[in-house]
């Protein structure tokens, strides 16, 4: 039953944003649906889907300009193994301006379903971010109980993404997992992305100084190139 | 060195009919925060360009459905996070409806503007030796230029700095490269010094270099080509091009934006005028003495300056402006076809005083930009006063470090 608080919590807060948005029916123009092909699906320094490619479909509801909801659908070969790579994650975000807009504070909700697998990998995440409108954010997320592990999880992440032009931009990441299972773990990233109308390209380097340590729920991936690519549908 | 780029960036274009006056309707972006500045959040959404994301035309057609609209082009200001409509004026209670639309800021009229025609100034040799002087260097100094097309295979024009940006497209038959107006005002600041050679190759070509050289041919310029030039030798633009051209210029933040044209006030251009007075650019426009202040474009502000071709009466003219600045209205610039030709107008003048701007900027970056004004007034009050004969031009006493 613990996992099913959130999934209440996720109805309410959207109907309460509802409300307070001034939208009374469902407006297209706030939808935004689309398609995500990733050569490994990395989450918290680990692989979902064994280093096999995932197809997504990703989608979000601007409820206004401070909150949206949405959710992600995410799709893999069967590994066989742990058996998570189909799982479905629902969100809730809302932001603050602060600053005169050029700050924001944050935070979000998401809740992790994890279809087909041998075992309960459902669970919750709570996040809460800083982010400048130039591009630097600054997030914690905390699982309570990662991966259905009974055990906690917490990710600290810092990121950058600054646009060359009006097609190529890069961005870099730094990330910190910890938990009480387990030693902290480090993982970096970088890369250039592009896109092309609705088409998105983005190539980049993720970097762990110290691979395969043994975390919640698996070991943190070596060191990679990345590559996925996206096409916004709606 | 030099660089082109088309930036068409309208969609969804439709043939708007010639005895329709449309109406541009501007909307803002409904986008929420995070999905507009690209940040990553609890959900994967990709990094796209603003012009590019679905939404703004789907909020388009949404606001056209609603009202029965007519919907000729849409295009974003990126620079505002705006985006625009052309539609079919309808009845006036939609449009009162359509005014008080919660997704919409303002409706507006959609306007045209010009620039003043090439015209032949018979005193050649009298003009070309304002250019027989020795030139200063001006470094880190970006000017943009909003005009109509330019040769960029011009001779003169090799080796500079140049960057070209076409807005105007498919809406003008002539081609670009044999607009003059643009090429003119242009080359009268960017044309490259002669380089000293040993053989004849471009003499005998019947290639002529160095006849002009710019008055600050060392900066960098953007050309943005957002009027484009008419039968009659004149030059248009209209709400759309210009917008779409200030905008790409809020994107460059040029040090100067020379803006040789004329026409009235527009809400959108003003918008944007200001935005690139925000982010510190120094607007440099000739002067419409047609229109009062506040119906013109640009709209005066501290970053704007207007520029008065030197009249046969110049102590009338400076009674009458005391905030215009003159300069010389006549000058030798590039022409199409490798040509050269003498030009005059408050178009011609703007790109001198832009020059000089340029040339203050250059020497004193500790200034801000309104000492960069006040130093122009006094220079230009100090040469152009009632006391100087009008024939003592700008660009015979050149700006100095000791002025």
């Amino acid at each position: 039953m613990r996992n099913s608080y959130p999934v209440v919590l996720l109805i309410i807060l959207n109907v309460f944003l509802s409300s307070q948005s001034s939208a009374t029916e469902l407006d297209f123009s706030r939808l935004s649906l689309g398609a995500q092909w990733q050569k490994n699906r990395l989450y918290y320094g680990q692989t979902e889907t064994q280093d096999n490619p995932s197809l997504n479909l990703y989608s979000r509801y601007e409820l206004s300009r401070y909150s949206y909801i949405g959710a992600d659908i995410n799709e893999a070969k069967a590994d066989g193994q742990r058996q998570r790579h189909r799982n479905i994650n629902g969100f809730l975000a809302a932001d603050y301006p602060i600053l005169d807009g050029r700050l924001y504070v944050g935070g979000s909700i998401k809740q992790r379903w994890f279809l087909n697998a041998g075992q309960n990998w459902n669970y919750h995440e709570w996040g809460a971010q800083l982010w400048h409108s130039s591009g630097v954010v600054l997030r914690a997320e905390y699982a309570p109980d990662f991966y259905h592990l009974s055990t906690s999880a917490l990710l600290l992440h810092t990121g950058i993404t600054r646009a060359f032009n009006d097609q190529w931009y890069w961005q870099a990441q730094a990330n910190r997992f910890s938990s009480p299972e387990s030693d902290k773990a480090f993982f970096y990233q970088a890369g250039v992305g592009f896109n092309h109308g609705r088409w998105n390209i983005e190539a980049g380097f993720y970097y762990a100084p110290k691979p395969d340590l043994s975390v919640p729920g698996g070991r943190i991936e070596p060191s990679q190139i990345l590559l996925q690519t996206s096409w916004a549908i709606f | 060195m030099m660089s082109a780029c088309s930036s068409m960036a309208t969609t969804e274009k439709a043939a708007i009919p010639s005895d329709v006056q449309p109406l541009l309707v501007v909307i803002k972006d409904s986008r929420g925060e995070q999905k507009r500045h690209a940040i990553p959040g609890p959900g994967y959404q990709p990094t796209m360009a603003y012009q590019n994301d679905p939404a703004l035309a789907r909020l388009t057609e949404k606001i056209a459905r609603h009202y029965q609209l007519t919907v000729f082009q849409q295009w974003p200001i990126r620079s505002l996070r705006l985006h625009c409509f052309l539609i079919a004026p309808p009845q006036a209670e939609t449009l009162k409806q359509l005014e008080n639309d919660p997704d919409v800021l303002w409706v507006q009229p959609f306007n045209e503007y010009s620039v003043q025609s090439s015209k032949k100034y018979p005193q050649y040799d009298e003009i070309k030796r304002y250019f027989d002087h020795s030139h200063q260097d001006v470094t880190d100094v970006s000017v943009a230029v909003i005009d109509t097309g330019l040769d960029r295979e011009h001779p003169a024009l090799q080796g500079s700095e140049l960057s070209y940006f076409d807005f105007v497209g498919e809406r003008s038959d002539m081609p670009s490269h044999q607009e003059k107006h643009g090429l003119a005002v242009t080359g009268l600041m960017a044309a490259q010094p002669a380089k000293p050679t040993n053989n004849h190759t471009e003499a005998v070509a019947g290639v002529v270099t160095g006849l002009v050289t710019g008055l600050i041919y060392q900066a960098d310029f953007y050309h943005l080509r957002g009027c484009w030039q008419v039968s009659d030798g004149g030059g248009r633009c209209n709400t759309l091009t210009l917008a779409l051209a200030l905008d790409k210029a809020a994107e460059l933040q040029p040090d100067i934006l020379n803006l040789s044209l004329t026409g009235p006030e527009d809400r959108v251009l003003t918008a944007l005028s200001q935005h690139l007075q925000q982010q510190g650019t120094l607007i440099i426009s000739a002067y419409d003495e047609h229109r009062s202040a506040q119906q013109r474009f640009p709209t005066p502000g501290d970053g704007v300056l207007y520029i008065s071709g030197v009249s046969t009466d110049l102590s009338e003219l400076s009674r009458q402006h005391p905030n215009v600045i003159t300069a010389p209205r006549s000058a030798l610039s590039l022409a199409p076809d490798q040509g050269y030709d003498v030009i005059s107008g408050h178009s011609i003048a703007t790109p001198h005083i832009s020059a000089v701007a340029a040339r203050v900027m250059s020497l004193h970056p500790e200034l801000n930009r309104n000492q960069v004004v006040e130093k122009i007034r006094r220079w230009s009050g100090r040469y152009f006063s009632e006391q100087e004969p009008p024939d003592k031009t700008l660009t015979h006493k050149r700006y100095s470090d000791e002025e």
